[in-house]
C-alpha cells in the first residue's frame, strides 16, 4: 500500500493534505489524530470510496472495511450476514460455512451464529462485523475507530481478536484509532494534524522521542483549579513541583503533537 | 462472482428481510385493497358504466398500480437503511464490482414491487373482468416495466437523499399526485383540458392505460395501446439509467 503526496477534498476543505507513506504487505497501521484530522477521510479514499483531488493511493489486494457504524444488516442473524459478505466475494458457500465456524470461535461469537444482529450488544455486533469482515479472507483489512463507544473490556476483547487473526494470516491492517492500547499494538503509527503527515514511525520510537517532553503545564492550588485534581488523576507520569503540576505524554497522540492548550 | 450471481444474492436478502417484516408486506397489498373496496362500491352506483367491472373493475389497474407503486418506493427507502449502517460502504469497498451490487440491489427491490403487486392480478375476476392468460401475462409484464421505473427513479433519489424522513417527503410530494393524475381514478379521455394534458404527461397514466388496456381491453388514452406500452418501456429504461447514473458517485 502506497500513498504519495495524497490530497483529498471534503467539501471546501482540504481534509487530507499531501500524505505520504509505504506500508508493506502484512503489516499493521494505526492512524491516529485528534477529531477531523483526516484520518476516517484517509482510510475511505484507500478504500476507493472518496476521489483524490490530487496525488496517488495505490491499494494491491482484496480489502474489507470495519467502519464507525457496524456494516450489518440487523434484520438477518450474524451467521446470513458473514455468509452474504462471503457469498458476494466469491467464497463458495461450503469454504464460507467452514471460514464462519473457525471465525466465530476466535472472536467468541459462536454461540450467537443464528441471531439477529439486531438483538445484540454494541460489542458482539462489532465483533459479528469483524466476521463478516475478515470471513472474504482480505489481504487488506481497514478499520475506522472500530472501538469507538465500547467499554473496555469489549475494547480489549476487540483488540484481542485483531491480534489473533493477524497473528493467524498475513492481513495488513490499517487501522483509524482513539485509543492509545489500539495504536501500541500496531508496527507503525501514522500521525496526522489537520490532514498533513505529522509522524509516521513505530510506537516504541514515537514514544521514546518524547520521552522527556512536557506536553500540559497546569498552575495553581490543585483542588481549587477544578483541573489540576482530576487531570493528575488521570496521568499517569503527573509531576507536582510546588505549586505546578506537570504531566508527561501518556499517549502516543501526545508524544507526537504540541499541546492543544497550555 | 458475476453481476448475476450478485443480483440473486443481494434479492435474496431483500426477501429475506420482507419475510421478517410481515406487517410490510401485508401493508403493501391491505392499502390499495381496501382503496378498492371503498371506492369500487362506494361509486358502484354512479359510475358503473366506466367498464364491464363497473367501477371497481374500472379501478383496478390503478389500484394494482398503486401497489407496485408504494411498494417499489418504499422498498428503495431501505437503500438508506443501508448506507446509514455502512453497510452500503462497506459493500462498495470490497472487490465486488460497484455496478453489479446496484443491479443486485434494484432487482431485489424489483422483484419484491412486482410481486407484492401482481399479486392482486387475480382480484380481475373478483370484479367481473374476464381476461384471458395472455392478457394477465401482459399485465403482469407492464407491473415489471412500472417497477423498474419506479425503482431506477426511488433508488436515485434514495442515492442522495439525506435521510429517510426527506424521501419519505420526496415521495409523497411526487408519487401521490403522479398517481392521482394516472387516470387510476377517471377515465383521462374525458377530463378538462389541463388535466388531461397533464394526465398524458405523467409516466405512470402510461402503464395504468397499459394494464387497463391489458385487464379490460378498454383504450385509456389516445392513440394505440403499442404506444402506451413503448412508453412505460422508455419509463423503464429511464428509470433504470438513472440509477445507473446515480451510483457512479460515492453516497
Amino acid at each position: 500500500m502506497t500513498c504519495t503526496d495524497l490530497t483529498v477534498r471534503r467539501g471546501k476543505r482540504e481534509a487530507v493534505r499531501n500524505v505520504s507513506f509505504t506500508l508493506d504487505a502484512g503489516r499493521w497501521l494505526a492512524v491516529i489524530g485528534r477529531n477531523g484530522s483526516g484520518k476516517s477521510t484517509l482510510l475511505l479514499t484507500l478504500a476507493g470510496l472518496l476521489r483524490r483531488q490530487s496525488g496517488q493511493a495505490e491499494v494491491r489486494g482484496a480489502l474489507e472495511t470495519v467502519l464507525q457504524n457496524t456494516a450489518l444488516d440487523k434484520l438477518l442473524t450474524v451467521r446470513e450476514n458473514a455468509m452474504l459478505f462471503a457469498r458476494l466475494r466469491g467464497v463458495a458457500a461450503e469454504q464460507a460455512a467452514a471460514r464462519i465456524a473457525s471465525l466465530a470461535g476466535s472472536l467468541g461469537v459462536e454461540d450467537r451464529l443464528n441471531d439477529r444482529v439486531g438483538s445484540l450488544s454494541g460489542g458482539l455486533a462489532r465483533r459479528a462485523d469483524l466476521l463478516r469482515a475478515c470471513v472474504t479472507g482480505p489481504e487488506i483489512l481497514l478499520l475506522d475507530e472500530p472501538t469507538a463507544g465500547l467499554d473496555e473490556t469489549a475494547r480489549r476483547g476487540f483488540l484481542e481478536s485483531v491480534r489473533l487473526l493477524r497473528d493467524a494470516g498475513r492481513t495488513t491492517l490499517v487501522w483509524a484509532t482513539h485509543d492509545d492500547a489500539e495504536a501500541r499494538a500496531a508496527d507503525h503509527v501514522a500521525v496526522l494534524d489537520d490532514g498533513e503527515r505529522a509522524a509516521f514511525e513505530p510506537p516504541e520510537a514515537l514514544a521514546a522521542r518524547a520521552a522527556d517532553r512536557i506536553v500540559l503545564s497546569v498552575s495553581g492550588e490543585p483542588d481549587r483549579t477544578g483541573a489540576a485534581g482530576p487531570l493528575r488523576e488521570a496521568a499517569e507520569r503527573a509531576v507536582a513541583e510546588g505549586r505546578t503540576v506537570r504531566l508527561r505524554p501518556i499517549s502516543l497522540l501526545e508524544s507526537a503533537l504540541e499541546p492543544s492548550f497550555r | 462472482m458475476n453481476p448475476m450471481g450478485v443480483a440473486m444474492l443481494l434479492t435474496g436478502r431483500e426477501w429475506t428481510r420482507l419475510r421478517r417484516q410481515p406487517f410490510r408486506a401485508v401493508a403493501t397489498v391491505a392499502t390499495p385493497l381496501i382503496f378498492l373496496a371503498a371506492l369500487g362500491s362506494g361509486f358502484a352506483g354512479s359510475l358503473a358504466s366506466l367498464s364491464d367491472g363497473g367501477y371497481a373493475g374500472f379501478l383496478l389497474p390503478g389500484v394494482i398500480a398503486m401497489a407496485g407503486l408504494f411498494a417499489a418506493a418504499f422498498a428503495s427507502m431501505s437503500l438508506i437503511e443501508d448506507r446509514d449502517s455502512g453497510l452500503l460502504l462497506a459493500l462498495l469497498a470490497g472487490p465486488t464490482p460497484k455496478p453489479a451490487i446496484g443491479l443486485g440491489k434494484a432487482i431485489g427491490v424489483i422483484s419484491l414491487a412486482v410481486v407484492q403487486s401482481a399479486v392482486l392480478l387475480p382480484a380481475a375476476y373478483a370484479v367481473g373482468l374476464r381476461p384471458d392468460p395472455l392478457s394477465m401475462l401482459l399485465a403482469f409484464g407492464v407491473l415489471v416495466m412500472l417497477c423498474a421505473g419506479v425503482v431506477g427513479c426511488s433508488l436515485a433519489i434514495a442515492w442522495r437523499c439525506p435521510d429517510s424522513q426527506t424521501f419519505h417527503a420526496m415521495m409523497n410530494v411526487v408519487l401521490l399526485p403522479a398517481w392521482m393524475l394516472a387516470g387510476a381514478f377517471y377515465p383521462a379521455e374525458q377530463a378538462a383540458g389541463v388535466m388531461r394534458g397533464l394526465t398524458l404527461a405523467d409516466p405512470l397514466a402510461w402503464p395504468v392505460a397499459s394494464l387497463r388496456w391489458a385487464l379490460t381491453g378498454d383504450d385509456a388514452l389516445p392513440g394505440p395501446p403499442g404506444l402506451w406500452l413503448a412508453l412505460t418501456a422508455v419509463f423503464a429504461a429511464v428509470g433504470l439509467t438513472v440509477a445507473a447514473l446515480a451510483a457512479r458517485r460515492t453516497p
